[in-house]
């Protein structure tokens, strides 16, 4: 009996997969472990390998996205078995029998490669295709991804878009007659943008959204990183003030537990570990698109100032080039949705961050300015932070958030309590 | 009609010599044992024009040279034969820095009307200094036309071409095509420097290349008949390069090898490369690879056709283009 592929859970959130590209060819005889195809989850790009050995006949054509677990290939354990299970097409390999492994079962024994630079596509899923191909599809206004390659690695070559139906996926270019709207461009809510969309949308309507808004002096915040940035050299980095807002809400979460918590099921559950999702902004697959992503600080309670910022911007950095390993993505417990989020360079503002679901808290600060305020009885010119927030009102209300408020503004406040 | 004869490459460069300095008494030749006449392309024309039009010098190419740049300066049409082109080396400066820019750095008012030959390449297992490809390196300074020719005929129009043109131009011939033998015209005929020549039509992959390298060039695509058709271009002058002919044959097949026997960077290969990817982008449908000689020294012994471009490696870089 052949064995069936299916599509590899390769994360927990995972629900669905887009196979970017088949990395052998249909009928190809395949070893076991050798580079089978490219998955582009909600998160991140995977090369996935053979789990067996066989031949094997492609169900799921690459461009495709299916659900997780889904059947998408069948590994045939001989020549003749191919020829069955495709439909009478003889496998060209005419090697030895290769030795099936009956203890393996496909989803069982998936293991992604180490994410690599790929070689076919690069995160955010690029279609890999010779510039007269793409010439040829863009005149005949045939939309590339509905097409399969067989050039080299599954690169879109001239005779693929020549034997391409017409008008499949054609763009609309006609003229639209007056008073209606032409289309520009599409985003696919697929893969990333879907995720995007679809856990936005839940987390709005199936949580109990209240946000806070205030303001907090953050001039001995600034001070006491200065001091970080003066010794930048020694310690090897120089710590951003997002590495002090994720040291803050440790402090917080650690003195109101029930800040670092989710709902799971029927309960809500406190975690002893901070682990600190930090939002990060990607650039989109399509020229209007753009993309998100939250890779997760581990363990900010443990952690000092120094160390957090290297594992910031090692995880950004790679966040930003796909390479993400699994489950970096995965295991938070609050969020930080940094300063540059929103509102941008010379613009003070608040917004209402969203919550990161299954999470109860999401911490926004914003783009800290110059402002005058009363301080010690006059006016001053003070280094200001607005400071968004939003909790889930079904884990906890007023009290305790304002508790977990006010330690984190008194971390701004006066960082040297962050000692403690 | 009768049948063209048919002669060898270095009989049909011994007769454009004859039948330029029989045209023009201010056509002479000055080099290194073309009295006598390592190969043949000498042989036999100092008795025809005497010693005053073939001047034998002794190995001192700064001298030899010295003394065509100032015969040309005086509105003679000099041949300067170094035998072995790599030996032009020693005469770089003069050639490179002076001949090249000599035009230019008198305001367009003076030129200099003369032929820098010599023979090289590999198939002799000659050793490093005697082997060298210099046509590249000659072709990068602007101001001297280089040629390279591939067949007799070719060979003798380039020559009466290079004569005859008003400026300094380097006609490098590959010693592995000295004795191919091929139709030659008995009167004189130019063909056009800086013009490619389609030497043989095919559809699915344009092969570029010129010397010994055109002949192995034309195995292959025997070879490949009936399953890749191969169109065949020889740019017969690297510069200046005619990339018009190349991009044309590159817009029908797609895809492009070139080869070129020389070294892998900074070759003209390279530079046919880039600008078909500048201007016909989108003419490919497939990388375009080159067949050079990796960035090590040419071996003169038994490495050499390993290290030369031949033709397994063209073969498989054509068979790697048309997957």
């Amino acid at each position: 009996m052949a064995t069936d592929y299916v599509m590899p859970k390769l994360a927990m959130g995972m629900n669905e997969g887009t196979i970017i590209e088949w990395l052998v060819t249909e009928g190809q005889q395949v070893e076991r472990g050798a580079p089978l195809m490219q998955v582009e989850t909600e998160k991140v790009v995977y090369d996935v390998e053979a789990p067996v050995a066989g031949w094997f006949h492609i169900k799921v054509a690459a461009g495709e996205t299916v659900p997780a677990e889904s059947a998408i290939g069948q590994f045939a354990h001989s020549a003749e078995e191919y020829a069955e299970i495709s439909g009478g097409v003889v496998a060209e390999a005419a090697a030895p029998e290769v030795v099936f492994d009956e203890n393996l079962t496909s989803t069982g024994a998936v293991m992604p490669a180490a994410p690599v630079a790929a070689p076919a596509a690069a995160a955010g899923g690029r279609i890999k295709a010779s510039p007269l191909a793409r010439k040829l599809a863009r005149n005949k206004g045939i939309d590339l991804s509905a097409i399969q390659g067989t050039g080299p690695g599954g690169r879109i070559v001239k005779r693929d878009v020549l034997a391409a139906k017409v008008g499949a996926a054609a763009p609309a270019t006609a003229m639209s007659a007056p008073g209606t709207l032409t289309v520009k461009g599409t985003v696919p809510l697929k893969s990333m943008r879907g995720a995007i969309a679809r856990n936005m949308m839940q987390s709005l309507q199936t949580s109990a959204q209240l946000s806070q808004f205030s303001e907090v002096d953050a001039t001995r915040l600034l001070k006491a990183r200065s001091h970080f940035v003066n010794h930048a050299d020694s310690y090897g980095t120089r710590v951003s003030l997002n590495a002090f807002m994720v040291k803050a809400i440790a402090v917080a979460c650690q003195a109101v537990p029930i800040a670092n918590a989710a709902i799971v099921g029927d309960e809500v559950v406190l975690y002893n570990e901070v682990n600190v999702g930090i939002a990060v902004s990607l650039p989109g697959q399509g020229e209007f698109d753009s993309g998100l992503v939250v890779p997760v600080l581990r363990n900010a309670e443990r952690k000092g100032l120094v160390q957090i910022d290297s594992e910031l911007r090692d995880l950004a950095t790679r966040a930003r080039e796909g390479r993400l390993a699994p489950g970096e993505t995965e295991g938070g417990t609050i969020t930080l949705s940094p300063t540059s989020a929103i509102g941008g360079e010379g613009v003070y503002c608040w917004s209402t961050p969203v919550l990161n679901l299954p999470q109860a808290v999401i911490v926004q600060p914003g783009m800290i300015m110059d402002r005058a305020v009363i301080h010690k009885g006059k006016i001053r010119k003070r280094k200001m932070m607005p400071l968004s927030l939003t909790f889930d009102h079904r884990v906890m209300d007023g009290d305790p958030f304002a508790a977990f408020v006010v330690t984190l503004r008194r971390c701004i406040t006066s960082p040297e309590l962050m000692l403690a | 009609m009768s049948e063209v004869r048919e002669l060898p490459l270095v009989e049909a460069i011994k007769e454009a010599y004859q039948q330029e300095m029989e045209r023009d008494e201010s056509v002479f030749m000055v080099g290194q044992d073309i009295a006598g006449g390592i190969f043949p392309h000498t042989m036999g024309l100092v008795e025809q024009f005497g010693t005053d039009r073939i001047v034998d010098t002794p190995l001192a190419e700064v001298g030899m040279y010295g003394t065509a740049f100032g015969a040309a300066m005086e509105g003679f049409k000099p041949i300067v034969d170094f035998m072995f082109a790599g030996f032009f080396l020693n005469a770089a400066s003069p050639i490179l820095a002076q001949t090249a820019q000599f035009r230019f750095i008198h305001g367009s008012q003076m030129s200099l009307p003369m032929v820098i030959t010599g023979a090289c390449g590999s198939g002799m297992r000659l050793g490093n200094e005697h082997a060298m490809l210099v046509h590249n390196m000659i072709a990068q300074v602007p101001g001297i036309k280089v040629c390279m020719p591939s067949t007799p005929y070719d060979a003798k129009g380039l020559m009466i071409s290079a004569i005859r043109d008003p400026n300094p131009v380097a006609f490098i011939w590959h010693l592995g095509t000295m004795m191919d033998r091929g139709p030659v015209p008995e009167e004189a005929y130019e063909v056009p420097l800086g013009v490619a020549e389609v030497k043989r039509e095919g559809s699915d992959i344009t092969l570029v290349a010129n010397g010994i390298q055109y002949k192995n060039a034309v195995e292959v695509a025997d070879k490949l008949e009936g399953d890749i058709s191969v169109e065949i271009i020889d740019p017969r002058s690297v510069s200046p390069l005619d990339i018009d002919t190349i991009l044309k044959s590159v817009d029908k097949t797609g895809r492009l090898v070139i080869v070129d026997e020389s070294w892998d960077s900074r070759s003209t290969a390279s530079q046919i490369a880039a600008q078909v990817v500048d201007v016909g982008f989108d003419m490919l449908d497939a990388p375009i690879r080159r067949v050079c000689i990796p960035d090590i020294p040419l071996p003169g012994g038994h490495m050499e056709p390993y290290v030369a471009p031949n033709p397994d490696a063209i073969e498989a870089a054509v068979r790697d283009v048309c997957q």
